[in-house]
């Protein structure tokens, strides 16, 4: 005590001066880590929507922030208008034909972001400007392009739909001009139709000639979906399994009495919405094993294709609805009809 | 300094009139002895005379300056050339003697040097007659000493005028007796002593001029003569009382 | 009954101007002191010293062990729902903007406010003040500005170290039982922490500093003749300190928040 009176000009000097010094870290600590003193960039965007947006999201470029978003607006258009910067450290990233995508995890909690995809060109974008996102057509022509980098994929799930989508457009295409071609050639031999017969079967051997070598092509493709949707479909069924397990995690977590129901006392809600997600997403995995199977079938018997391509066309069309409707993206899928497969695989046939 | 005048002073203090209407004035360099019954606001007045406690109504000049209206400048002016000696010494308690004395001489000579400074500590320490230690606080010393010390903060500015509120109460015979030699050597320096002496045989060796009061009001005032033989029966029974009472 | 209210309605307004004025006065005497105050700067240099100083150890305790609360109780629960990174805005909250003035303050209060009410209550009833009135020392000056300087300034420094230790010391008693990476506590404990928060929890504590002080010098001037008062008066400037601090942080968030 007597030291503390004797020295006390001197330890409140200290006092002052360290409570000072620790002011002063912090608030320099802040500035370097918030980046008071460098310079950002400032461009805009535009969404469909402002769900998922929130002011102050980091924008991610291979999972390192380069940017985050400042403001967000709603046009008169309906439109959303996000403004945003981009750190000087990586404003070279910022070239020409660059594009914003807002990514959702489907499963819906976290995981989220907004994704920053640079442009292949080498000229950079003049601040202020503004970046297409994917949720417009000048986005998406942009990746149509190749113009844009984009990363694969590390979800499965969001692979294999990326792969099936453009194969099932083109054998839903291909089906169409199939369909067609049966109404001719049945309308010019019923007499519904005028022309030439040799014309029109000769045009139906380049097609069936086509078709064949689609097809051919496809399997290699149909073959990996297969078993990758063999996987999926049955890791469904183990997690709708464990889902109905009642000493699971799940049960536990989201029992009426668990935390996160307690927390969300919604009447088991999101319990039910999930398990159906799931279910529903077994069944579709399972549909399209089958149709895969199907297409599998129809390659030895070119004879009957043209019987065969007419159901192909209605479940190509209803599998195609179904997974644009796919929950796991959208809501739900239209009911179906159960359409049997009437021909066999070729490890089911006798050699 | 000036002579001292109070004009129409009124002090009430829980709805109770302390000081009701009191008209007095002090003359310069002489001893005014405020004498009267205990509990008759004597102590107040001194205090009221010296300007430490607000008061309801009325004036304090000191010549032809108002003390309420005084500038800083000059207030600090009259601080520096009065001092005020308490009861009960009111020594700062925690300050040493030492810093109990240098106070009021940083105050009002604050570019002394060190020196200066501090032997003139020691030497009115030394004419009061305190010779313990001068790091010593308040509360460490005897009720004499703290008196000593208390008369030796009031004389360090040499002021020309000085209130003493009954400085010898409290205090043993030998200590009486050196404050009332230093009383004594005030007295015959020409400095203005306004005082609340409670006794009779210093009063009668120093006092100029007497004021005389009961119940918060002023009975009489004159000098020791015209008041010891005043026919006011008020004065009569008062002189008589401190009379008896030594 | 009627009589009564009155006299009491006006008491109280009579009471709340006096100490409005009592206020102002110390503003003005504070500036006086700032511009010639050599008298008092040891008295201000001490009342820096028992206030900031000798509290530094209670302060720095309470922010440590405050802090690993939070984070051990907010590494425990708060990942289960996905919101681990909720973990530094919520001490942030805590420490920096709330509870770090209020909880300074309290102590403050506790520690000094009663302190100063009971020095300057004996101080009057021991005839002090008028010794410094009589000496030519404005007591205002020289008795009730260092402290309202040196307890407003306390209160601040006091405030940093509590944000010092609540945020960084308590990261390392957290280590004992939850070991997070040092990089990326401080990474996101400083890119959570903004200006915003460190000029509020500034506002609050200077806020505070000065009703602690003006309202345990004012009390302790209210004391009149007798010893007795000094423990009522105490009492009094602890109560109405608490209460108007808290009404002071009410008002600041209203404020600053809306």
């Amino acid at each position: 005590m007597k030291f503390q009176i004797r020295f006390a000009d001197q330890i409140v000097g200290l006092f002052i001066i360290l409570a000072m010094m620790s002011i002063v870290f912090i608030l320099v600590m802040m500035g370097i880590n918030q980046r008071w003193f460098a310079k950002d960039y400032k461009y805009t965007s535009s969404f469909k929507t402002g769900n998922g947006l929130s002011v102050g999201m980091p924008i991610k470029l291979k999972g390192f922030q380069i940017g985050s978003v400042d403001k967000i607006n709603l046009l008169a258009d309906n439109s959303v208008e996000i403004n945003f910067h981009i750190f000087d450290t990586y404003i070279e990233k910022v070239r020409k034909n660059s594009i914003l995508e807002l990514s959702i995890s489907p499963i819906g909690i976290g995981g989220g972001g907004m994704l920053f995809h640079p442009g292949k060109s080498t000229e950079l974008i003049p601040e202020l400007s503004s970046i297409p996102s994917t949720d417009f057509e000048e986005g998406k022509k942009l990746i149509a392009k190749e113009l844009v980098n984009i990363p694969p994929r590390d979800d499965t799930i969001v692979n294999i739909i990326n792969d099936i989508s453009p194969l099932l457009r083109s054998t839903n295409d291909t089906m169409e001009s199939l369909a067609l071609l049966l109404d001719t050639t049945t309308s010019t031999i019923t007499g519904e139709a005028e022309g030439p017969i040799a014309d029109i079967i000769e045009e139906v051997s380049i097609m069936i000639t086509m078709l064949s070598n689609s097809i051919t092509e496809a399997m290699t493709a149909a073959n990996t979906i297969l078993s990758d949707s063999t996987v999926i479909t049955g890791d469904m069924k183990v997690i709708t399994a464990r889902m109905k397990d009642t000493e699971g995690l799940l049960t536990h977590l989201l029992n009426p009495k668990g935390t996160i129901a307690k927390l969300l006392d919604d009447d088991n809600e999101l319990y039910i919405e999930l398990y159906a997600i799931i279910e529903e997403a077994a069944n579709t995995a399972a549909e399209l094993t089958s149709f895969v199977n199907y297409i599998n079938t129809t390659q030895p018997q070119i004879s009957e294709l043209l019987e065969g391509s007419r159901e192909a066309i209605v479940k190509g069309k209803d599998v195609l609805e179904g997974l644009s409707n796919n929950p796991l993206l959208r809501g739900g899928i239209t009911a179906v009809t159960e359409q049997p497969t009437t021909f066999k695989s070729y490890e089911e046939e006798e050699f | 300094m000036h002579n001292i005048y109070l004009n129409n002073i009124t002090l009430i203090k829980n709805e109770r009139k302390i000081l009701s209407e009191v008209n007095v004035h002090f003359p310069k360099g002489k001893t005014s002895v405020i004498i009267g019954p205990s509990g008759c606001g004597k102590s107040t007045l001194l205090k009221v005379a010296a300007a430490l406690i607000p008061i309801d109504s009325g004036n304090i000049f000191v010549g032809d300056k108002n003390l309420f209206k005084m500038s800083p400048v000059d207030l600090l002016e009259f601080r520096k050339n009065s001092s005020f000696v308490f009861q009960d010494a009111a020594l700062w308690a925690n300050k040493s003697v030492y810093q109990n004395m240098s106070l009021p001489l940083k105050l009002h000579y604050p570019n002394m040097e060190n020196d200066i400074h501090d032997n003139k500590i020691l030497e009115m320490l030394r004419l009061v007659g305190y010779t313990d230690s001068i790091n010593l606080i308040p509360a460490a010393l005897s009720n004499g000493e703290r008196k000593m010390v208390s008369l030796a903060r009031a004389l360090i500015n040499s002021p020309e005028l000085i209130y003493m509120d009954n400085p010898l109460v409290l205090v043993d015979p030998s200590v009486a007796k050196k404050i009332k030699k230093l009383i004594m050597d005030i007295h015959n320096s020409n400095a203005t002593i306004i005082a609340n002496f409670s006794s009779p045989e210093l009063i009668k060796k120093i006092a100029d001029f007497l004021i005389v009061m009961k119940d918060g009001k002023i009975v009489e005032t004159g000098d020791i003569e015209s008041i010891l033989n005043s026919k006011n029966p008020n004065t009569a029974i008062i002189i008589s009382s401190l009379i008896n009472h030594s | 009954m009627l009589g009564k209210l009155g006299r009491w309605l006006i008491n109280h307004i009579k009471a709340l101007l006096y100490g409005l004025g009592f206020f102002f006065q110390i503003i003005k005497a504070t500036f006086g002191f700032i511009k010639n105050g050599r008298v008092g700067r040891k008295v201000l240099t001490m009342q820096i010293l028992f206030t900031g100083v000798q509290a530094l150890n209670n302060i720095s305790l309470i922010a440590v062990a405050l802090g690993a609360v939070i984070i051990i109780q907010g590494v425990g629960i708060l990942p289960q729902f996905g919101q681990g990174d909720l973990i530094y805005p919520i001490l942030i909250t805590i420490i920096t903007r709330e509870l770090g003035p209020m909880l300074c303050a309290f102590i403050i209060i506790a520690r000094s406010g009663t302190a100063i009410t009971t020095e300057i209550g004996s101080n009057v009833v021991n005839h002090e003040i008028e010794a410094y009135i009589a000496t030519g020392v404005n007591p205002l000056s020289y008795i009730a500005v260092p402290r309202f300087i040196g307890v407003t300034l306390s209160l601040l420094l006091l405030n940093f170290y509590f944000n010092f230790f609540g945020l960084i010391g308590s990261y390392f008693i957290t280590q004992f039982i939850y070991p997070i990476q040092a990089a990326e506590y401080f990474h996101k404990i400083l890119y959570n922490l903004h200006l915003d928060d460190i000029v509020s929890s500034i506002i609050k504590s200077l806020v505070f500093g000065v009703i602690i002080s003006v309202v345990s010098i004012y009390y302790g001037f209210q004391v009149e003749q007798s010893s007795t008062e000094i423990p009522q008066m105490t009492i009094k400037a602890v109560g109405t300190a608490f209460v108007l601090c808290i009404l002071a942080d009410a008002l600041i968030v209203l404020i600053y928040y809306t």
